[in-house]
C-alpha cells in the first residue's frame, strides 16, 4: 500500500514535471525563408525544352519504326495463308483515282506539312533574385526568435477538426488532470490562443473564392500543401508550395500547386481572427482538387 | 423520264431493220457523241451491245412492274406477308429470265447509326436473296449489297419517308 | 489494490495522450481548402512582336491563333488586347505585373519573331504567373515561316498543359467525309484539315462513296470504308504516299474499321449472308481473327487504350446496345442498360469513359458512361447526332449533325460540331461544305 502510494507520488511528480515545462518538443521546425521567385530583367540565354510527352513520342515513334519494318518484311516475304481469303489488292492510286495527279498534289501537299524544328535546350532557371531586402532577413529572424520561444512558453492549440474527437478526449484528460493536480496548469489557460471552427471556416471560405482550378477529364485526387506566412494585418508574406518533388515530376500537381498558390496571394490579405492573428504567422493551407470530379 | 427510255427502246425496235439508224439512235441514247463519218466503222459488236442494253432495259421495265422493291419495319430485316407475296411474283419473272443476274439493295431509314444501318441493310438484302433461293432461283445469280442509309428514295423527317426507305431493292446487274 | 492499480493505469493512459496532445500541438496550424471555383483562367495574349513588319505580321497572327485555340478550349478567358497597358516588347523582358494583375489577369504571354534567313524564322514565347510574379514556361522554336501556324497551336498545347496539366489538343487534325449535294444523291468525299479548320484538303475525288474515316495512332494512316467499284470495303489511305490499300479480300462487305492501340491491327466487322460480326486484322501478316460468333449484328468496335478490352454494339439482347469483351473475344458482357438503343461506343484515350451515340424516342443524344456502363451523362441531343470522337486529351468530344429535312424533301445540313466533355459549350466546326463522320488525330508527332 505505502509502496502503491510511492509509485504514484512519483508518477504525479512526473507528470505535474511534464505539465509544467512542456514535454520535449522533438519537431521544432526552422521556418524556412521562402521568398516569393522573382526574377530580374535578364535576358533569355536558355530556355524550357519541349515537353511534347517524350515518353508517348518514343513510344509511338517505335510502334511507327515497327510497322515500318514489318511492313518492309511483308514485301519480302509473302504472308502465310490466312484462316480466311484475305489476298491483299493494292489498289494503285490511279486506280481509285481518275486524277492520279490531284491524289499527287495533295499528298505532296500533306508531306509539306511543316516540320518544326525545335530548339530543346536546358530548362532556364531565371537568376535567382539576390536583391532581397535585409531588413526583412531580420525581421523574419525575429519571428524566427519569438517562434522559438513561443513554442517553449505555451502550448500550441490543437487545431485539426477531423480530429474533434481526440481533441475532446484531450480536453476531458485535461480537465480530469485540472481536478488531479490542482491548479498547476493555470498558465496554459492563460496563455492558450484558441482558433474557433468559425475562424477557420472564415478564413477556408475566403481562400475557396479564389481557389480557380481547371477542370480534369479523369479523376484527380490530389492535397497540395503550402507553407503560408501572414503579416499580422493578413497579407501574405510568403506562399510556398512544399512537395517540390512533385511539383517538378507531375504535371497535373505543378498547374494544380500553381493555381493553389495564386488563390493564396489573391486572397491577401486574410480575414485573421481579431486577437489570434499570431497563429497565422506560420501555418500550412492543404488544398484538395477533389471537387473538380464533382464538377 | 421512264416515258422518254420506252420512247426510245420503241423508235429502236421500230428501226432495227434498219442498221444505219438504228446505230444512230442507240449511240445517243446512251450518251456518247459519235461522229457521222465514223458511224459507218461501227461494229456489229456495238449493235449487240446496243440489243443487249435495250433488252436488259425491257427487263428492267418489267421489274419495275412486277415490283422491284419490298419494304421493312423499324429495326427489323423480317419479310412480312405483301412482301413474300411481291417476292412470289419477283421470282416468277427471275425464273422467267433466266439469262439476267440481279443485286439486291439494302436500305435503311436515316434513324439509326451509319455503321448498324450497313448491317443491317446487308440483312434485308440477304432476307430476299434467302427468300428468292428458296423459291428456286439460283444463287449464284444474285449479289447483295447494303447502302445503309446512304441512299434515301424519298428524304423527309417523317414517318410516310423512312417507310418508304426500309427497303430492299432487286435491280439488273 | 485494484482501485489503486486502476489509477496507476489511468495515469500512464494520461500519460501517454499528453504526450500525443503535445506532439499533435508541435505541428503547425494546418487549414484544408476542400472546395473552389472551375472558372475560365483570364489571361493575356500580347502580340508576338518582330523588328520587320513582315515577321511583326506573322506574330500578329500567331497570338490570334494562340487566343483563338486557349479561348476554344473554354479553359481561358482571353483579355481583349485593348485593355492591355504596356505590353512587352519581348519575352525575355520582364513584364511589370502590377501592370497587369489589377485587371485580374492571372497569366501574360508573351513573345517574339525573328527572321533567320528567307525561309526561317524563330519564335519565341514564355508564360508568365502575374500573381506569383515568376515564369512558368519559355520555348524558342525554328521554323519555316509557312508553318508559323503549326508552331501557334504547339504553344497553344505548350500554354495549356502548363496552365491546366493536362495534355492539349491544338496541333492536331480532322479527318472527316465532305459532302454535298441533293440527300438522295449525295457526294462524299474524304477531308483532311486542323483542329481549327484551317489547312483544309480533299483526300478522295467523290467519284465513289466514302464513310467512316479514322486515325493511326501515327496519324499518318487512315482506315475508311468506300464504296470502291461498288463493293464495299475497307481500305487504308496513306497520307504521305497517297496510296489506298485495300485491306484483305473478304467474301462480305467489310466495315466499321478502326486501328489498334498500337496501330498494328484493324478491328472491324465483316458483314456476310445477313450476319454481322468483328473481326481483327493483323496489318504484318495478314492474319484474320473472328472475335464474335453470333447470328445478330456486331459492329463498331473499339479498343479500350491499352488494347486489352474491345466495346462495341450489338442487338443480340433484341435490341442495339454496348458490350465489352476481352481482345480475345471472350468474356463479352452487356454494359448498358437505360432506355433506348446504345451505339458507336469509342473508348477516351484515357480509357475511364466510353463515349456513345443514344437513339430514345426520335431523339439521337451523344453521351458518355464509364467502362462499367454506371454514370451515364447526356451531352449533345438533335434530330440526329452521330459518332462522336476523342480529342487526344479526352476533354473535347466532335460529332456530326443533321437537321431534320424539311418535308420537301430539300434541305437538310449536315454539320461537325465539338462539346467539351463536361457537356457544355457545344460548338460548330466551319467546314467549306457539309461535314460529317469526323475523327480527330492523335497529337501529332516530328
Amino acid at each position: 500500500m505505502v509502496k502503491s502510494t510511492f509509485i504514484s507520488f512519483g508518477l504525479h511528480t512526473i507528470f505535474i514535471t511534464f505539465a509544467y515545462f512542456g514535454l520535449p518538443d522533438s519537431k521544432v521546425e526552422e521556418p524556412v525563408e521562402q521568398p516569393i521567385d522573382i526574377i530580374d530583367d535578364t535576358h533569355i540565354n536558355s530556355i524550357t525544352s519541349l515537353k511534347l510527352g517524350n515518353e508517348k513520342k518514343e513510344k509511338l515513334k517505335k510502334i511507327k519504326k515497327d510497322i515500318h519494318e514489318l511492313q518492309k518484311n511483308k514485301k519480302i516475304s509473302p504472308p502465310p495463308p490466312p484462316p480466311l481469303p484475305t489476298k491483299k489488292i493494292i489498289e494503285k492510286k490511279n486506280a481509285v483515282l481518275k486524277k492520279a495527279k490531284e491524289i499527287e498534289e495533295i499528298a505532296s501537299l500533306i508531306k509539306k506539312k511543316p516540320n518544326v524544328k525545335i530548339e530543346k535546350k536546358s530548362k532556364k532557371k531565371p537568376p535567382k533574385v539576390v536583391k532581397k531586402p535585409e531588413k526583412i532577413k531580420n525581421k523574419q529572424k525575429e519571428f524566427l526568435a519569438k517562434g522559438i520561444l513561443k513554442t517553449l512558453t505555451e502550448p500550441k492549440v490543437f487545431q485539426r477538426k477531423e480530429n474533434k474527437d481526440r481533441k475532446d478526449t484531450n480536453q476531458k484528460v485535461l480537465n480530469k488532470i485540472k481536478t488531479i493536480v490542482g491548479n498547476s496548469n493555470r498558465q496554459v489557460q492563460q496563455t492558450e490562443i484558441r482558433l474557433s471552427q468559425t475562424d477557420i471556416n472564415r478564413i477556408q471560405m475566403h481562400v475557396t473564392k479564389y481557389f480557380n482550378l481547371s477542370y480534369a477529364a479523369s479523376e484527380v485526387k490530389m492535397i497540395i500543401p503550402l507553407k503560408i506566412s501572414a503579416n499580422l494585418d493578413g497579407t501574405i508574406k510568403t506562399a510556398r508550395i512544399i512537395d517540390k518533388s512533385l511539383y517538378k515530376k507531375d504535371k497535373f500537381y505543378r498547374a494544380a500547386a500553381d493555381a493553389a498558390r495564386r488563390a493564396v496571394l489573391d486572397s491577401s490579405p486574410l480575414p485573421l481572427p481579431k486577437g489570434k492573428e499570431k497563429k497565422f504567422q506560420n501555418f500550412i493551407f492543404d488544398f484538395n482538387t477533389s471537387f473538380i470530379n464533382d464538377y | 423520264m421512264n416515258y422518254k427510255i420506252i420512247a426510245i427502246i420503241g423508235a429502236v425496235s421500230l428501226l432495227s431493220a434498219c442498221e444505219t439508224a438504228s446505230q444512230k439512235v442507240v449511240t445517243s441514247s446512251t450518251g456518247t457523241s459519235t461522229k457521222s463519218g465514223s458511224a459507218s466503222v461501227s461494229s456489229s459488236v456495238d449493235k449487240k451491245k446496243s440489243l443487249f442494253a435495250q433488252a436488259k432495259q425491257t427487263a428492267a421495265d418489267k421489274l419495275i412492274a412486277v415490283g422491284d422493291r419490298v419494304l421493312f419495319g423499324y429495326d427489323s430485316a423480317k419479310l412480312d406477308t405483301s412482301a413474300k407475296i411481291l417476292l412470289d411474283a419477283q421470282s416468277r419473272f427471275l425464273r422467267a429470265n433466266t439469262d439476267l443476274n440481279f443485286v439486291i439493295e439494302g436500305h435503311c431509314d436515316e434513324r439509326g447509326t451509319r455503321e448498324y444501318n450497313l448491317a443491317l441493310g446487308e440483312q434485308r438484302a440477304t432476307a430476299v436473296r434467302d427468300y428468292l433461293v428458296i423459291q428456286g432461283i439460283d444463287p449464284d445469280r444474285i449479289k447483295v449489297i447494303s447502302y445503309g442509309k446512304e441512299k434515301p428514295a424519298v428524304v423527309g423527317s417523317n414517318s410516310m419517308a423512312w417507310s418508304k426507305n426500309r427497303r430492299a431493292v432487286t435491280i439488273i446487274d | 489494490m485494484y482501485k489503486i492499480f486502476d489509477f496507476f493505469f489511468l495515469k500512464i493512459t494520461v500519460i501517454l495522450f499528453s504526450f500525443l496532445c503535445v506532439q499533435a500541438y508541435s505541428e503547425d496550424l494546418r487549414i484544408k481548402i476542400n472546395s473552389g471555383q472551375v472558372e475560365p483562367l483570364p489571361i493575356a495574349i500580347a502580340n508576338f512582336t518582330g523588328k520587320t513588319e513582315n515577321v511583326n505580321n506573322i506574330g500578329l497572327q500567331i497570338s490570334t491563333v494562340i487566343s483563338n485555340n486557349l479561348v476554344g478550349s473554354g479553359q481561358f478567358k482571353a483579355m481583349e488586347s485593348a485593355a492591355f497597358i504596356a505590353p512587352p516588347t519581348s519575352p525575355s523582358i520582364r513584364p511589370n505585373f502590377t501592370d497587369w494583375s489589377p485587371l485580374g489577369i492571372k497569366a501574360l504571354i508573351t513573345g517574339s519573331v525573328k527572321s533567320i534567313n528567307d525561309d526561317q524564322i524563330e519564335i519565341e514565347f514564355r508564360l508568365w504567373d502575374v500573381i506569383a510574379e515568376t515564369d512558368l514556361i519559355g520555348l524558342r522554336l525554328t521554323v519555316s515561316s509557312k508553318a508559323w501556324r503549326r508552331v501557334a497551336h504547339i504553344i497553344s498545347d505548350e500554354i495549356f498543359e502548363r496552365l491546366s496539366g493536362d495534355s492539349g489538343y491544338f496541333d492536331t487534325r480532322i479527318v472527316y467525309v465532305a459532302e454535298s449535294g441533293p440527300q438522295n444523291k449525295r457526294l462524299k468525299r474524304l477531308a483532311i484539315m486542323d483542329q481549327d479548320g484551317e489547312n483544309h484538303q480533299f483526300l478522295t475525288d467523290g467519284s465513289f462513296l466514302v464513310l467512316t474515316p479514322r486515325f493511326s495512332p501515327s496519324s499518318q494512316e487512315i482506315t475508311y470504308l468506300a464504296y470502291f467499284k461498288n463493293e464495299p470495303r475497307v481500305y487504308i489511305f496513306n497520307l504521305e504516299t497517297g496510296q489506298q490499300e485495300l485491306l484483305g479480300a473478304f467474301p462480305g462487305m467489310t466495315f466499321a474499321p478502326r486501328f489498334s492501340p498500337s496501330g498494328e491491327k484493324i478491328i472491324m466487322s465483316l458483314a456476310e449472308k445477313g450476319v454481322t460480326d468483328i473481326y481483327t486484322m493483323d496489318l504484318n501478316n495478314q492474319e484474320v481473327n473472328r472475335l464474335t460468333d453470333s447470328p445478330s449484328i456486331d459492329t463498331s468496335p473499339s479498343f479500350s487504350p491499352n488494347g486489352k478490352k474491345i466495346i462495341f454494339n450489338s442487338d443480340r439482347g433484341g435490341s442495339q446496345q454496348l458490350y465489352i469483351m476481352d481482345s480475345n473475344g471472350k468474356n463479352v458482357k452487356r454494359i448498358s442498360f437505360g432506355k433506348g438503343r446504345y451505339a458507336t461506343p469509342v473508348w477516351a484515350p484515357k480509357g475511364e469513359l466510353i463515349a456513345f451515340t443514344k437513339m430514345l424516342k426520335n431523339k439521337f443524344y451523344i453521351g458518355v458512361m464509364s467502362p462499367d456502363g454506371s454514370g451515364e451523362r447526356l451531352l449533345a441531343e438533335g434530330y440526329l447526332v452521330e459518332g462522336p470522337t476523342w480529342a487526344p486529351n479526352g476533354r473535347v468530344l466532335m460529332y456530326f449533325k443533321q437537321e431534320a429535312p424539311n418535308d420537301d424533301g430539300k434541305s437538310t445540313t449536315v454539320n461537325l460540331y465539338k462539346i467539351d466533355v463536361t457537356g457544355f459549350r457545344e460548338t460548330r466546326i466551319i467546314t467549306p461544305s457539309d461535314g460529317s463522320d469526323p475523327a480527330w488525330s492523335p497529337l501529332l508527332l516530328d
